[in-house]
């Protein structure tokens, strides 16, 4: 059976931190996570987010900096705001909510990344496949 | 990057390190005024107390200190004198001329990758003093220091300099193969000294200060050995190029060998001519097996042999005249000493009157000589302990030495001593002979008591203490009381000048008088030591090199006393207390029975912990192994000198005043002092920009416009070509095979044309092989994996030296473009420990999938530039706004001062500032003004306010808002999403907006008004006088047809970087301000119509990421 897929996408700074300390230490993070680098979490918009969905995703996480952290200053409000409407339009698709999630992390927590990423693969898992996506990609999973 | 190199520089003088002089030098090179920065700490930045990374920074000093470091240490208007002293400061002229030194850098800043290579092969990293480290640790460079202190006295004392501390090094650490590598650099003959040497290192040796001498020559020794036991010959490296000249050499002792070693290394072709059927000389002739077995003469003797050397043994040379006509273009005569004199008192004839040196040499030679069984040898030096114990071996009963010394004064070596007593040799002492006696053959030698005496002339001359005489009976006499040179025998003198004792006569580079002939060791000395006739054969060698080329050769770099930085350390209280180890001998009764070796040698753990004993004085060994674990990237050089340079300065800027020859400088005009630490690090950075604000006004003609490079907008719609480069760091990023598998997958991915690994891409080779490559391929892109993160022209927290200097190196040395590059980060996921050639494999297809999809969809970096003129309006009077107005104007700004401005709705004022127009001309006063509006951008600012009735426009460049009631023209620092913002420049002066400048009450609470006033006008000075601001094409773009004016973009901009404008049919519409853009792209996230977009992170980038994560193959097995 087909693990499901798990897309986490990542700030650039202190997740992404955290993640290159994963890498340095070599921490195991869900095999069935990918994970894609942006600027800051708040470059990514609504849409974006649906076309992850769109796209086969099961699950989608935002890694992000705590509020005071950004460097920016925006970007976790944004993210905020954005997970807040697409989990209200995902209701709508009849996906479940709980399949989008934002993390907000400091730079020196790659443990407690690692544990919430595991965490999230573990719900996604036992959720089963994302019920918008066609018939036989679902029976995959 | 080169004003490193330059000599002379005409710039401002900043001294000392710090956080405020690093404040000063950004505020001046920024404002385009050169700063010279002298300071004697090797980094700018001594870390707060206890921290020893700066990862143990609090995270905000970090982050506001790294961006900064790295700006303004690469900052083209900056020489970066570390380790530099001011050795003196002429105030006379109109500069400050100013001469200072720095001291050597063995590792070059600019090249290093800080790979760490070089320490992992240090014999000493793992000692108590590693010799390279990173200061501090984590530095925003990753880049190496080495310390080297004074040359250590053992090198120092070894008359051929060998390195003893770093063999010494080498074999603490059981690398015995590059430990004796290390005495052969200096040393041809390892076992032979090992054996024989007088060691005169051990005499200088600064662990006798604790408790013995480490035993160096025992260790030598040991290596020697332990080659010889691995079965491994010896062997030199063959000289690089063949020369067309033949030198001769006459003699195969110590001096003899080493010469022709040391010719034949540089290409010379040497023949080495020896009277005796065996080669040797001296060693073999005058040394007993049983201190160096012939196994070992033999070994080291032809290693020599074995790299060109040719020796023709039984050769007697009669004239060395004939030999230049044979062809040799230079002559060495290093035939040694080898006529015994003679003691020339009666009875000197009788038979059983032997001389030492043939006594020796027939015992050496052919096996055996005569002796008698009461033997006596007339000497005390380490001839007569030689002829002692061979007596004794051949069977003499009865041994005695005679000397005229005392036991203390005797030459012989004490060990030599003790062990001819204990062999059973008896010493008469004091003792003078002065007859021998016998009727046809020796009977008795008659001898008186006697002393040597110091003459006026500083001879010595013998003076009896009685008339009285005694004998002692012998039926065989050896003397030896020394030799000479056997010129007049063979007939070489009578080509030669020879002077006292029958001794060649040369010069300093030990040339005789004869064009074309030299000489040297023991011919041209007198007796002396092995190593002594070694060290001249050397120099003699370098001396016929000159002779033949004209060119000064000197097989040492570099004078000792030029060498390394700063005393040898205290040793250490922990050290403990541990005497040398004995080396094993055999029995005196047994040894004396045989030629076979007397002492046994060291253990392997024995010479290990003796090696241990070491103290390293000079903290870097010098066996410059670092340098071949650098390679190519040649960063390291052990004979780097220090530098002498002069700064013509029209101010100095004081950060630390220790730093100064002389504290009365102070006082002088144009020196301004940065103030100490008082309540926190604002207080300091506050004071610097206020030093700089007031150097600035000096300096003035000295500023630059730093017009930033102008490059068009990259036409991207050509053939995608992609080039792929990694950076192997030096081969320290991970195994080569499985970095090769990499370079190989990435080379299959559609679109590459050529695939490549890089030796580092932050080292000038790598950036040339990387536009090389570029050129012959056709490349179009380039995704560059390396450390380097992002292809801009910014540091951020995470950034470090070397990212930087990548960047520096192919964009602005190279001018590369670049929107052409993707840049990734594999170092840092690579570097993890234990991992496997497959993970490595995986982990870098893993993160490279990303960057050959952006590679795809890129879009240009456009660098432009937008010019800012020189009008700066002041809102506010008083002290500060007059300083702060003063001080531009005589930078050459035109201020307009407006002392009592107010707002329309704002609080009645309190207090009337009085127009004072006194000092400075181009300002234009204003007493009071309403201000209705500010708005514009930096370089284009419009203030609408009422005066006396009337309304004005006033343009301007940049705008200042000193006086508190005008402060609510700025965003304010709680603007949502600003409140925590990490950016010091925030904290005083800065506002979010470019271009716009304020004054807080907290600032006033840390400094006077006048300072206050200097610092803001080197912030203004620093964004002005740039002239250009630079501009970036990173803000988004706004799509008319799908902005629906809701404005939510604009309330989540911190930065006030995008405002709604009305469009034509009465909509408004988003538009994008990008003089204050950051490029965060919080807007087109927020953006609930994706009606913004950023070209360089498009969201149609975006959504192939997200497809290729969630369907997309591997990049090497897609297509």
């Amino acid at each position: 059976m087909k693990r499901p897929n798990l897309l986490a996408i990542c700030c650039n700074w202190s997740p992404w931190t955290c993640l290159n300390a994963a890498g340095r230490t070599n921490t195991q993070l869900p095999p069935n996570l990918r994970i894609i680098r942006v600027m800051c979490i708040g470059r990514i918009n609504q849409a974006l987010i649906l076309k992850a969905f769109e796209y086969g995703a099961d699950g989608v996480i935002l890694l992000e900096c705590r509020d005071e952290d950004c460097r920016y200053g925006p970007g976790p409000a944004v993210g905020h705001s954005n997970v807040q409407l697409v989990r209200s339009l995902l209701d709508l698709l009849g996906i479940d909510q709980q399949r989008l999630v934002e993390c907000r992390f400091e730079a020196h927590e790659k443990d407690r990344m690692a544990a919430e990423l595991w965490a999230f693969a573990g719900r996604i898992e036992a959720m089963g496949a994302n019920p918008a996506k066609p018939r036989q990609e679902r029976e995959a999973v | 990057m080169d004003t490193r190199a330059r000599d002379t520089i005409e710039a401002v003088l900043l001294v000392g390190s710090g956080y405020g002089a690093l404040k000063v030098a950004e505020d001046m090179v920024q404002s385009g005024i050169p700063v010279a920065w002298v300071t004697r700490s090797p980094h700018y930045l001594e870390l707060p107390e206890g921290a020893e990374a700066f990862a143990d920074w609090p995270a905000d000093l970090d982050y506001q200190f790294r961006p900064l470091y790295l700006r303004v240490t690469r900052h083209p208007l900056l020489t970066a004198l570390p380790q530099s002293r001011i050795v003196s400061v002429d105030e006379g002229g109109k500069n400050f001329i100013v001469e200072g030194e720095q001291d050597p850098r063995y590792i070059d800043y600019d090249l290093c990758t800080g790979c760490g290579k070089c320490t992992q092969l240090c014999p000493l990293n793992d000692s108590a003093r590693p010799p390279i480290t990173r200061r501090p640790a984590q530095c925003p460079t990753r880049a190496l220091v080495l310390d080297k202190r004074t040359m250590s006295a053992c090198r120092i004392a070894c008359p051929l300099g060998v390195n003893a501390q770093a063999y010494l090094a080498l074999t603490a650490a059981g690398r015995f193969e590059e430990a004796l590598a290390v005495i052969r650099e200096a040393n041809p003959l390892p076992g032979i000294c090992g054996r024989v040497c007088h060691h005169p290192c051990e005499a200088e040796c600064r662990r006798a200060e604790v408790e013995e001498a480490v035993a160096i020559r025992d260790i030598k020794r040991f290596l020697a050995d332990c080659e010889a036991s691995s079965g491994a010959a010896p062997a030199f490296a063959p000289p690089a190029q063949r020369r067309a000249e033949r030198v001769a050499v006459i003699g195969s002792g110590p001096a003899g060998l080493t010469a022709a070693h040391y010719l034949n290394r540089e290409g010379f072709r040497v023949t080495v001519f020896e009277a005796l059927p065996q080669a040797g000389g001296m060693l073999r002739a005058g040394i007993n097996s049983f201190r160096l077995p012939r196994r070992v003469l033999d070994v080291e003797i032809r290693a020599i042999e074995n790299t060109g050397v040719s020796i023709k043994t039984g050769t007697t040379v009669a004239s060395a005249a004939q030999l230049l006509a044979d062809g040799f273009s230079a002559v060495l005569l290093a035939a040694g000493t080898q006529a015994d004199l003679r003691l020339g008192i009666p009875g000197e004839d009788l038979p059983g009157v032997n001389a030492c040196v043939s006594f020796l040499r027939a015992v050496n030679l052919k096996g055996s000589a005569p002796v008698g069984k009461k033997t006596i040898v007339i000497g005390a030096g380490n001839s007569a302990m030689d002829a002692a114990r061979t007596a004794l071996r051949l069977g003499a009963a009865h041994v005695t030495v005679v000397g005229i010394e005392q036991e203390q004064e005797m030459p012989a070596h004490p060990r030599e001593v003790r062990e001819a007593r204990e062999e059973g040799v008896s010493f008469v002492l004091g003792t003078v002979p002065v007859a021998f006696e016998g009727a046809g053959a020796l009977e008795r030698v008659v001898c008186r008591a006697g002393r040597w005496q110091l003459q006026d002339d500083g001879s010595q001359k013998i003076v009896y203490d009685s008339g009285d005489s005694f004998s002692l009976d012998a039926d065989c006499v050896i003397v030896a009381i020394g030799q000479r040179p056997q010129l007049k025998e063979c007939g070489l003198a009578s080509e030669i000048a020879t002077g006292a004792g029958g001794r060649a006569v040369v010069d300093e580079r030990y040339a005789t008088p004869v064009a074309g002939v030299f000489a040297a060791g023991d011919v041209a000395s007198g007796p002396s030591t092995v190593v002594e006739a070694m060290a001249a054969g050397r120099a003699a060698a370098a001396g016929i090199i000159e002779y033949l080329t004209g060119q000064a050769c000197s097989f040492e770099t570099i004078p000792p006393k030029n060498r390394g930085v700063g005393e040898y350390p205290d040793i250490p209280e922990s050290l403990l207390r541990r005497g040398r180890p004995g080396v094993p001998q055999r029995l005196p009764r047994v040894r004396c029975r045989d030629f076979d070796e007397v002492d046994m040698g060291l253990g392997v753990d024995e010479a290990v912990a003796e090696a241990k004993r070491c103290l390293q004085c000079s903290v870097c060994c010098e066996c410059r192994i670092c340098e071949q674990a650098c390679g190519q990237i040649s960063a390291i050089s052990h004979f780097s000198t220090a530098r002498r340079f002069t700064v013509e300065a029209p101010a100095i800027i004081v950060a630390d005043a220790h730093e100064l020859p002389d504290a009365g400088l102070l006082e002088a005009e144009r020196v301004f002092r940065v103030a100490d630490l008082q309540h926190d690090l604002m207080d300091v950075m506050l004071s610097g920009s206020a030093a700089a604000g007031r150097a600035m006004v000096a300096a003035a003609n000295l500023r630059r416009p730093a017009v930033p490079r102008e490059t068009d907008v990259e036409d991207l719609s050509d053939e995608v070509r992609i080039g792929f480069f990694l950076c192997t760091c030096n081969d320290t990023l991970a195994p080569r095979a499985a970095l090769e598998r990499v370079r190989d997958l990435a080379g299959r991915v559609s679109g590459v044309v050529h695939s490549e690994l890089l030796i580092s891409a932050c080292n000038p080779k790598g950036s040339d092989a990387v536009a090389d490559a570029m050129r012959r391929h056709g490349i179009t892109r380039v995704v560059l994996a390396s450390c380097v993160c992002c292809p801009l022209e910014f540091q951020c927290i995470s950034c470090n030296d070397q990212r930087t200097r990548a960047r520096l190196h192919l964009f602005e040395r190279l001018g590369l473009p670049r929107s052409r590059f993707e840049t990734i980060n594999l170092r840092d996921s690579l570097l993890a420990e234990n991992l496997s050639d497959d993970e490595v494999v995986e982990k870098a297809r893993d993160l490279l999938r990303a960057s050959f999809i952006r590679a795809r969809y890129m879009a240009p970096l456009m660098q432009g530039r937008t010019q800012i003129g020189k009008h700066v309006i002041v809102l506010g009077g008083g002290d500060i706004g007059r300083s702060c107005a003063l001080n531009l104007d005589l930078q050459g700004f035109r201020v307009r001062l407006v002392h009592n401005p107010q707002l329309e709705a704002g609080p009645p004022r309190t207090q009337h500032h009085p127009v004072d127009t006194s000092g400075g001309r181009g300002i234009t006063h204003v007493d009071s003004a309403t201000v209705k509006e500010l708005r514009g951008r930096m370089g284009d600012f419009t203030i609408h306010a009422r005066q006396d009735g009337a309304s004005r426009r006033w343009r301007s460049d940049i705008v200042c808002l000193v006086d508190e009631a005008v402060l609510p023209l700025a965003l304010q620092e709680d603007t949502p999403g600003l409140k925590n913002l990490y950016r010091y420049d925030f904290a005083f002066f800065h506002t979010p907006q470019a271009g716009l400048f304020r004054v807080l009450p907290h600032t006033l609470e840390r400094v006077q008004q006048f300072e206050a006033g200097a610092a803001l006008a080197a912030q203004v000075a620093r964004s002005a006088a740039e002239a250009f601001l630079k501009d970036h094409l990173i803000s988004p773009r706004v799509d008319p047809q799908r902005c629906r004016g809701c404005g939510r973009c604009v309330e989540i901009c911190p930065f006030n970087a995008i405002h709604l404008v009305p469009g034509l049919d009465g909509m408004y519409t988003a538009e994008v301000a990008r003089h204050n853009c950051v490029g965060c792209g919080g807007c087109v996230g927020r953006c609930p119509v994706t009606a913004l977009d950023m070209p360089y992170f498009s969201n149609q980038l975006l959504e192939a990421l997200v497809a290729d994560a969630l369907g997309g193959k591997p990049f090497d097995e897609a297509s």
